[in-house]
């Protein structure tokens, strides 16, 4: 780094002296060192340190020594001044010597563990800030490439105004074609109103006409008609409508022949009204209705089964409780014999049969209770 | 902007479309029967025939044209600064890509590269040389 700071200086300083180009005797043409320019790009820095044997002496030292003592040269050299030191007592061997050997030791020994994981973490913090300023180096690159793009691009989006006031004239161009053209149908509408309104003038008044000449015609012939001819007209009339009703009521009968047989005939009445041959089928409807129910209930199959089943369980029930009634009378006259026909025994042998009775009786009747067999 | 113009001359080019080119003719053979008035059609058809609709008069466009020559005019000192802004662009990526890569630089270079680093040593006299909250 001492160079480099050399190296701008000594421009800086050169310029600052800068001899004149011919001073006396020296015909000194050529200008020394007084360009403006700096120098070309500094040499880079070298990435490792000069070559070192054993963390402490220089490789350039055994090369020098190597041309004239070989390999060894530089180590008989070391050992020969230690051991001319240490017996000319040059170096004193006191406690710091045992002191500095062992803070050496540890010293030397932490270097050797954890020196490369040191290095590389201290490049590591290094290598991030260098990283952090190339992406800004880069991403001002970039911006500046992206805005060179877009003023291009604004240069040429410029160049088409033109379209702009095209689409202006164009539009002016459709303003005055659109008004022209409502002009024109403004005209004809008007005429053509003008017109239908006489034509629907006249179309109104003839049917006016009509209208009313047709009314005083229909009011003439009305009252031409003379009652003579009324009371024809409706004899006329009269017998029409018979024939009519006689062919209706045939259609009706054919029709109703082929219903159900429990309808009666009943005698049609020969009113002229045909209402009541409608309401006799009606009524006969209703009666057809009645007997198929009662049918219905009784040829219901389920109802059946499960009154039989009442029935039955109701029954066997009934025959049971008489069993178990028959049963108890039974067992109470042996008991009662039982007590009379010993009355001399002991008070013991009484109590013991009675309670064996007892006993016998409580276990007839568990039985008897028993026996009761639910349906 | 430009929506605002595109709307309104949709707009007028739908009113365009939707009217017919020519009116229907009007039929006056039929209006000659039906009339009673004699003479009335006649008269219709005649001055009908006659009329002359005049076509609108065309104000705007030099308006437009003189609206046409100042936004050329516009657009040239736009054009013109536009490339002044285009040329510095340049530059300046020129100034960045001949760089020298931060690896080999020091403090010095990189003040030079980056002007906004260097350090006022005036306004700040103590180490860090910039506001505590900056760091």
């Amino acid at each position: 780094m001492l160079s480099r700071l050399v190296l701008r200086a000594a421009p800086a300083a050169l310029r600052n002296l800068a001899p004149p180009a011919t001073v006396g005797v020296l015909h000194v043409t050529r200008p020394l060192h007084t360009t403006q320019q700096r120098s070309a790009p500094l040499p880079p820095l070298p990435e490792k340190g000069g070559e070192v044997r054993h963390g402490l002496i220089p490789e350039e030292f055994f090369q020098f020594l190597y041309p004239k003592t070989g390999v060894t040269g530089p180590y008989m050299l070391g050992t020969g001044l230690l051991l001319y030191l240490l017996s000319k007592e040059i170096y004193v061997i006191n406690h710091e010597t045992v002191a500095s050997a062992c803070i050496l030791t540890v010293i030397i020994y932490g270097v050797k563990k954890y020196g490369a994981d040191v290095a590389a973490f201290a490049d590591k913090l290094n290598e991030e800030k260098m990283a952090k300023a190339l992406a800004v180096k880069n991403e001002a690159i970039k911006g500046l490439e992206t805005a060179i793009e877009e003023e291009k691009k604004e240069q040429w989006r410029v160049e088409g105004r033109k379209y702009l006031f095209d689409a202006k004239r164009n539009n002016i161009a459709m303003l005055l074609e659109t008004n022209y053209r409502e002009r024109l149908l403004t005209v004809y509408n008007e005429v053509k109103k003008r017109l239908d309104y006489q034509v629907a003038m006249q179309n109104l008044k003839r049917q006016k006409e009509q209208d009313h000449m047709i009314q005083w015609v229909e009011k003439n012939v009305v009252q031409s008609i003379t009652p003579q001819q009324q009371k024809d007209s409706i004899a006329k009339c009269i017998l029409d409508l018979k024939a009519l009703s006689k062919s209706a009521q045939a259609a009706y009968l054919e029709k109703m022949g082929s219903g159900s047989s429990k309808k009666a005939a009943e005698p049609i009445s020969t009113t002229v009204t045909v209402q009541t041959p409608v309401q006799t089928p009606v009524s006969t409807t209703v009666a057809d209705m009645k007997p198929p129910e009662v049918k219905c209930w009784i040829d219901n199959h389920e109802i059946l089964y499960m009154s039989l089943a009442f029935i039955s369980g109701i029954l066997s029930a009934v025959l049971v409780f008489a069993i178990i009634h028959l049963c108890r009378k039974k067992c109470r006259r042996p008991h009662q014999t039982l007590q009379e026909e010993l009355p001399t025994q002991t008070v013991t042998e009484e109590s013991e049969k009675n309670t064996q009775n007892e006993v016998t009786y409580t276990t007839l009747v568990f039985q008897r209770s028993r026996t009761p067999v639910a349906v | 902007m430009f929506n605002a113009l595109k709307t309104r001359s949709d707009a007028l080019s739908a009113r365009l479309a939707a009217l017919p080119e020519r009116p229907p003719t009007i039929d006056w053979a039929y209006y000659k029967s039906a009339v009673a008035k004699s003479g009335m059609v006649d008269e219709f058809e005649k001055k009908f025939s006659a009329l002359k609709v005049p076509e609108p008069v065309d104000t705007q466009t030099a308006k437009i044209d003189a609206q046409e020559q100042e936004a050329s005019k516009s657009t040239a000192e736009y054009v013109q600064a536009s490339k002044a802004r285009i040329a510095q662009y340049e530059q300046h990526l020129q100034k960045l890509k001949s760089m020298i890569p931060f690896e080999q630089m020091t403090f010095e270079d990189l003040n030079e590269a980056f002007p906004e680093t260097k350090l006022d040593k005036e306004k700040y006299p103590f180490w860090p040389h910039k506001p505590i909250a900056d760091l």
